[in-house]
């Protein structure tokens, strides 16, 4: 008696009768086993960092199993006690400066600023997602909702049930309405003072690891993640509400830091098979590359840069202009913001030189069009409203976020850039010109980020990894 | 398949059928419906399959009227106590106990404001509105949603004082997707033996809730504010001892008319201070409302909302401050189930009636050709295998006292993927104390919120009650390394990750998205998953435990651990009949 | 393989840029994208531009007190009467019309609340508040930045499309018929007096995207191939015209893969109506303004019913006190969207799906928050094997019982989602539906 372990998937011909077929039949219609009679064991350690201060982490992994790419750094604050929060845009990913993947000596994976790159990843997260989810994993909270005058002294025939005013960021609580303001809060378990404690998966720390799972047991050396921290007084670990002291220090909890870590294990001679006949391992990878520049408004009227790349296989350029103020602090996005000229004539245009060539035939100038160009270079749309990403429209609220207009805080904060370099070429010795032109940010110093993504190679041969440009 | 893009197929045919249920044309708590999918619907798809029904909620006679509805989050999902599916010959496929519990737990981590929104439309669960919105920094409520309910009609903004009653109820149609394994499977379900699903349905005591606003124990800054006796832009008190028959509202959370006010008339109300919590309220009976209308000329033209109640009443218990006052501000909620100046000493009983029962089942005319085929290598002696993802639960209780417990589970599938544990408030609980939340579990405290936020949903949800920590231990292996800290999730004003991190991949390997963990708080689950990716874990023959700590503040409540254990289920479908895999 | 950007601008617009349907007179924007050896990637097409309402003639732009709004799920797209794809041998490859009441439908159904603040409220201008948008968008002093794609089978279809007038479709030519601005605004009142001679305008109009340049050895190939076949999915509009209790239509669609039906309704006298939004969707109303309850709804072919073996009878047939949206109503059309089960991103919700008296006593349509209303029936056939039903010859029948008890004649567009195949042959094309 034979057992037919899966239906045949069928076709049917022009002459009506039916065959089987790999490729035309609904994936739904193939009844059969789920692919799943793997037996996969795993275990989850839980390890403490091997260096701990406030200004640096480092973890060692031990070599067991298959690193799971979704383990997670949990961290939390300690003796906090003014109202203080993590930043809207980033959230937990504030803390960290640079984020550092090694193994015997060989950097994996290194991205330098990698809480300002954060605030550029945290726009792919639609905003239903920041609010029930983010929000209590990582800090995340850029999420919006409409607000209506309830001003207590309007009649009831002047407050409105659907008429909303404006749009308003949502942190799950109602907004408090006063007497002459209105101001919307977040829960009491994101408040600092609270010690609550947030996670960053290793996959946002190492995009490396979005798309490769590394083999530890196959390694011979151990694998290090190393986090350099923004300074504890550096004003860019928490946001505070206003009318609170300035320039405090806000600690880690270095007793409470960890990374939990599932190391995966496949039946053993699974796994020694596949050691066996992978004497070598290729793993193509991105990484990201920062160039940084600093400007005051003046240049940024037009400003034209080397940004680098030259001789590598470069993807994607990755940009925004960031205000240096050293009051990071009293904004609820903290200095984790891309600025929109918001002054002069509010415009900006700008292009992208390599290899010979412009990206763009024209310099791009519409706005709406620049956010689009982000989709295409990523693949999915950031989740920004309008006001936000090119000041247009006037729509966020003037009410107050922890004291402060949210409208002063959120308009023309997250311009961020993306372009997907389409040649397919390896960029030529010359390297990649930025051209930007920003008419004109207000005054101040500024800081413009550049991140190339490009192509990295690495190889894991008799246990010993190296690492090289694609 | 995305809207726009074509792929080519083989043609499949897809109608969908009504098939109603056998034995009965209604059915209230407890009972049982019988629906009988026939082998001459040979093919269909489970996942585009529902069951259609009709929900009439009745309130109790001899008590004060109240708006009610289904479990807020989880809607007439709530009904369903448990839920098996056999094959026509008898065959048990699949059984699941505590099927609303689960439900919870998949609503409730599985959601954002789209889904909500979508099983608001089609699963009676409530939603958020802007005719009803907080104006005092509360909580967002998802259970405020008076205006437009499919279980009561709503009032106009003109004056009401026509008793609310069983006749502003309206039959609520329900269309409920099925979350059993065999229903929730992507892949077409080849019906050749038949199906037979029995529901039980659930006790009336744990399916209703009332609105958020008009309710003590959760989001108080949410319910309507008093704001004076004689309504005027110097609004006075209800001093203790004397009389009124009528008060004014104020305008904030949205109060500005008779639609939007959430009390009906016929309801019992009293007043609680926000900074005292004293109560306000007439000795031997409840205060009534009697006439609710908008007085335009209230507070220097600015229009408040008047109520009037069926008699004067003496206020016996404490001044009911004016709006704005300093000695704090005083919000209206509902007293049905208070007798005078006694706490929820009434019993409150409503019942639902169902009725309309249908499966709405997705048929598939596949090609002659494959059925041909598939009935030839039946009859050669093949067999054909059908897994699905499927859950059991796995009970067990722990006693209030227990500050530290070993749960025990015999686990027996060969394909184990994870595990998610519901500690549940065993405690019984009549309707009134479910409905007021008196003495319930609080799960968090809001500053906003005035006072701790209790529990509105009875024993269908899991509760934290002071754990401190746990672990699990199977086949001699402490699992993860250490034990998982809860503290600062028992505090209520605080975030553990970890539990979150391992229940976020229990809830991938069950299947559930963990689109939400707002839940975290007030729907304590503790999970597990066994194995990664597309693996699977071997449960048989090894030895499984979960260790629990409440050794901080000791807990309240005896617990009923509901252990739903997920896992690939096997139907090998014969010429001779049908066998189950675990 | 490489991709390079073009940016087009369109060929018949004036020199100052500026094309308005009720200003300049000149109510179409053509574009050609030329017939390149490159295949087009739709996907990245978008049509840019800038776009500003003013309330009268003299073009000052709407204040506080102008009550002139647009639909406001939608944004810009409300300016889209028709879209036609056609070759340069004036062949049409696509073509939808009544384009703004397609997307009036199609987005709230597809999109969430949060996407018309961010993705659609950068790109077409939308906001999930009438309000709102008429604060940002309609009385907007300056010029609002669009960036659109042009929502369709075409350039949704995740198909390269080849250009070249020898392996290709020989030029792509976009023709964009505007609508007219009575059908674009519509007053927040009851008069439009503040804005009788209202009109938008768009302007610094570009087509922009990418296209694909095949390797010399690939084009060697393309050049001897001698056919080529692409598949899409796309919408056809239907009108049809309700006016009675028992409304009971048939309609020869004509085409043989119809994978799904969505129809949404309007009184007529809401269109191109300054007053009332003609692009609103709603439940049918009486001339007293009374919402005509659907009490049921029998979808069929050739005569019989099909696909629902029984009849939608709704809550409102028992109760007609019940005013809470039948769900089997709302289920199957936005079944007819997306597969219901799998939906994770909608905006219909018991905020703007309501079955209401269109009075003040009740909730006006115009008040209806989080995207205005979403009402409206349908139908998913296929929704598996990409298929679809055959309507070719077959009629498609309609009943629907009604609480229309007045004279109140009513719009309904059935949009029909169908699988389209074009054939490619020297730059000639053939559309089989």
């Amino acid at each position: 008696m034979s057992e037919i372990v899966e239906t045949q998937e069928m076709e049917t011909t022009i002459q009506g009768d039916v065959k089987p077929t790999q490729s035309n039949v609904p994936d739904l219609v193939k009844i059969g086993s789920i692919p799943s009679n793997l037996q996969i064991d795993y275990d989850t350690t839980v390890y403490e960092p091997v260096t701990k201060s406030q200004s640096f982490l480092r973890f060692q992994i031990d070599n067991k199993g298959i690193l799971h790419s979704n383990s997670k750094l949990t961290i939390s604050m300690t003796g906090v006690t003014e109202s203080a929060f993590f930043p809207f845009g980033v959230g937990v990913n504030s803390l960290i400066e640079r984020a550092t993947l090694k193994c015997g000596g060989k950097t994996l994976s290194e991205i330098d600023d990698w809480n300002h790159y954060m605030a550029y990843r945290s726009m792919f997260i639609a905003a239903e997602n920041n609010k029930e989810r983010e929000s209590i994993t990582t800090a995340r909270l850029m999420s919006y909702q409409l607000e209506y005058n309830n001003i207590k002294s309007a009649s009831t025939t002047e407050i409105p049930n659907t008429k909303a005013q404006a749009i308003a960021v949502d942190t799950g609580l109602y907004p408090s309405v006063g007497a002459s303001n209105t101001e919307t809060l977040m829960p009491d378990y994101l408040l600092a003072d609270n010690a609550p404690v947030f996670q960053i998966s290793l996959a946002d720390l190492f995009p490396f690891l979005k798309m490769n799972q590394i083999p530890l047991y196959m390694m011979r050396d151990p694998l290090f993640v190393e986090l350099t921290l923004v300074g504890a007084n550096s004003k860019n670990r928490l946001s505070i509400q206003a009318g609170e002291t300035t320039g405090q220090t806000y600690n880690v909890d270095l007793n409470n830091v960890h990374m939990i870590i599932d190391h995966i294990y496949y039946p053993p001679e699974q796994m020694e098979a596949f050691a066996a006949a992978n004497q070598q391992i290729t793993l193509s990878y991105h990484d990201y590359n920062l160039s940084k520049q600093s400007l005051v408004p003046s240049q940024a009227k037009n400003n034209i840069r080397n940004v680098g790349g030259a001789g590598r296989i470069v993807t994607k350029v990755i940009h925004g202009i960031s205000n240096n103020a050293n009051d990071g602090e009293t904004q609820a996005l903290n200095n984790f913001q891309a600025e929109y000229p918001n002054t002069g004539n509010n415009t900006v245009e700008l292009n992208v030189r390599y290899n010979n060539s412009f990206i763009y035939p024209i310099d791009v100038k519409n706005t709406a069009r620049l956010y689009n160009l982000i989709t295409t270079a990523e693949g999915m749309t950031p989740f920004v409203p309008r006001d936000s990403y090119n000041d247009e429209g006037n729509s966020i609220t003037s009410n107050l976020i922890y004291g402060r207009q949210q409208n002063a805080q959120f308009k023309g904060a997250m311009f961020y850039q993306a372009h997907r370099l389409h040649k397919g070429e390896r960029v030529s010795g010359k390297g990649i010109d930025l051209y930007t032109k920003y008419d004109e940010l207000s005054g101040g110093n500024y800081t413009q980020r550049v991140w190339l993504e490009y192509l990295k190679i690495a190889t894991i041969t008799n246990g010993v990894l190296d690492v090289y440009n694609g | 398949m995305s809207f726009w893009t074509s792929e080519e197929k083989i043609s499949i045919g897809q109608t969908k059928v009504s098939i109603p249920s056998e034995n009965g044309l209604s059915y209230s708590a407890g009972q049982k419906i019988d629906i009988t999918i026939p082998r001459e619907i040979q093919f269909f798809q489970p996942k585009e399959s529902y069951l259609s029904l009709d929900v009439e909620i009745s309130l109790p006679s001899a008590r004060k009227p109240t708006r009610l509805s289904l479990d807020e989050y989880i809607g007439g999902q709530v009904l369903i106590k448990d839920i098996r599916v056999y094959t026509q010959g008898g065959t048990l496929l699949e059984e699941i106990q505590g099927y609303n519990t689960a439900v919870s737990v998949m609503y409730d981590y599985d959601s954002n404001e789209n889904i909500r929104n979508k099983r608001a439309m089609t699963e009676g669960t409530t939603s958020a509105t802007s005719f009803y919105r907080g104006t005092d920094g509360s909580t967002q409520s998802d259970n405020v949603n008076h205006i437009n309910s499919p279980y009561y009609v709503g009032v106009e903004n003109s004056a009401y004082s026509d008793p609310f009653d069983d006749d502003d109820y309206t039959k609520a149609k329900l269309l409920l997707p099925l979350h059993t394994g065999i229903f929730q499977n992507d892949k077409i379900f080849p019906n050749s033996m038949g199906l037979r699903l029995e529901i039980v349905l659930e006790d009336n005591n744990i399916v209703f809730r009332q609105l958020d606003s008009v309710n003590k124990n959760n989001k108080l800054s949410l319910n309507p504010k008093f704001h004076s006796l004689n309504g005027s832009s110097a609004p006075d008190e209800w001093t203790s001892g004397s009389d009124s028959n009528v008060f004014y509202v104020a305008r904030d959370n949205q109060n500005i008319g008779v639609d939007n006010f959430p009390f009906v008339v016929g309801e019992a109300i009293k007043f609680v201070n926000d900074t005292t919590a004293n109560l306000s309220y007439n000795n031997a009976s409840n205060m009534v409302i009697d006439t609710v209308e908008v007085i335009a000329t209230a507070d220097d033209n600015k229009g408040l909302i008047r109520v009037t109640l069926d008699d004067t009443y003496t206020n016996n218990g404490s001044t009911v401050f004016p709006l704005g006052s300093a000695s704090g501000e005083c919000y209206i909620y509902s007293a049905n189930f208070d007798n005078g100046s006694d706490v929820g000493v009434l019993s409150y009983n409503p019942t639902f009636t169902v009725s309309n029962v249908e499966l709405i089942v997705q048929k598939l005319e596949m090609p002659d050709g494959y059925k041909n085929q598939m009935n030839q290598m039946m009859r050669e002696g093949g067999s054909m295998v059908y897994d699905f993802l499927s859950y059991s639960n796995y009970r067990q209780t722990i006693l209030a006292s227990d500050t530290v417990a070993n749960i025990n589970l015999p686990l027996n599938f060969s394909r184990a993927k994870s595990i998610l544990c519901v500690p549940t408030d065993s405690t019984v609980r009549t309707t009134a104390k479910v409905l007021s939340c008196e003495d319930a579990y609080e799960y968090n405290e809001e500053s906003t919120d005035i006072s701790a936020n209790a529990n509105t949903r009875g024993s269908l949800v899991g509760i934290w009650d002071n754990l401190q920590n746990y672990q699990f231990n199977y086949n001699n292996r402490l699992q993860p390394s250490r034990k998982i800290s809860c503290a600062k999730i028992s505090a209520k004003n605080s975030i553990d990750q970890q539990p979150l991190v391992e229940l976020e991949k229990a809830l991938v390997q069950a299947g559930i998205q963990p689109r939400s963990f707002r839940a975290f708080q007030r729907n304590a689950v503790i999970g597990r998953a066994l194995a990664l990716q597309d693996g699977v874990y071997d449960c048989r023959g090894k030895s499984f435990s979960l260790q629990l700590e409440y050794t901080g503040t000791p807990p309240d409540f005896p617990k009923l651990f509901n252990n739903y254990v997920f896992h690939l289920r096997r139907l090998n479908i014969t010429a001779d009949g049908i066998s189950v895999e675990l | 393989m490489s991709t390079e950007h073009f940016e087009i601008v369109p060929d018949n617009v004036q020199a100052n840029g500026k094309v308005s349907y009720d200003k300049s007179g000149n109510p179409t924007i053509r574009i050609k994208i030329p017939d390149v050896e490159r295949h087009l990637l739709a996907g990245t097409v978008r049509l840019n531009g800038k776009f500003q309402c003013f309330k009268n003639a003299a073009e000052d732009a709407p204040d506080a007190d102008t009550a002139m709004r647009m639909t406001e799920a939608i944004g810009v797209y409300s300016v889209i009467d028709s879209l036609t794809f056609q070759n340069f041998n004036g062949q049409t490859i696509e073509k939808i019309d009544n384009y703004n009441k397609f997307c009036s439908a199609f987005i709230p159904v597809g999109g969430s609340k949060q996407d018309l603040f961010d993705s659609y409220g950068t790109t077409a201008l939308s906001m999930p508040n009438f309000e709102v948008q008429r604060l940002s968008v309609v009385n907007n002093a300056s010029a609002n930045t669009f960036s659109i794609p042009l929502i369709s089978g075409l350039m949704n279809g995740h198909n390269p499309i080849p250009l070249s007038s020898g392996w290709g479709i020989g030029g792509l030519e976009i023709i964009i018929n505007l609508s007219p601005s009575s059908n674009v605004f519509f007053s927040a009142s009851t008069t439009s007096a503040s804005f009788a001679d209202g009109f938008y305008e768009l302007s610094d109009l570009s087509l922009t995207g990418e296209t694909l340049v095949p390797e010399p050895a690939q084009l060697q190939q393309l050049q001897t191939q001698k056919q080529s076949v692409i598949e899409y999915n796309t919408i056809n509009t239907f009108y049809q015209n309700i006016n009675s209790t028992n409304a009971v239509l048939s309609m020869n669609l004509g085409l043989s893969k119809v994978l799904s039906i969505f129809g949404t309704i309007t009184p007529t006298n809401f269109i191109n109506n300054l007053v009332e939004n003609g692009l609103a969707n709603l439940y049918p109303l009486n001339t007293d303004n009374s919402v005509a309850k659907i009490k049921s709804v029998i979808w069929q072919r050739a005569g019989e019913r099909f696909p629902f073996l029984y009849n939608i009878d709704t809550m409102q047939k028992d109760d007609n006190a019940q005013e809470f949206a039948d769900p089997q109503i709302v289920r199957n059309f936005q079944s007819a969207v997306k597969v219901f089960s799998e939906m994770g991103r909608t905006n219909v919700s018991p905020e703007n799906n309501r079955v209401e008296d269109n009075t003040a006593a009740s909730l006006s349509y115009k008040l209806f928050t989080d995207g205005g209303s979403t009402a409206g029936i349908g139908v998913s056939y296929d929704h598996i094997s990409n298929d679809g039903v055959s309507f070719k010859n077959i009629p498609l029948g309609l009943q629907m019982n009604l609480g229309l008890t007045s004279n109140n004649p009513h719009a309904l567009y059935l949009f029909v989602h169908n699988k389209n195949t074009i054939i490619i042959e020297n730059g000639n094309v053939q559309v089989i539906s």
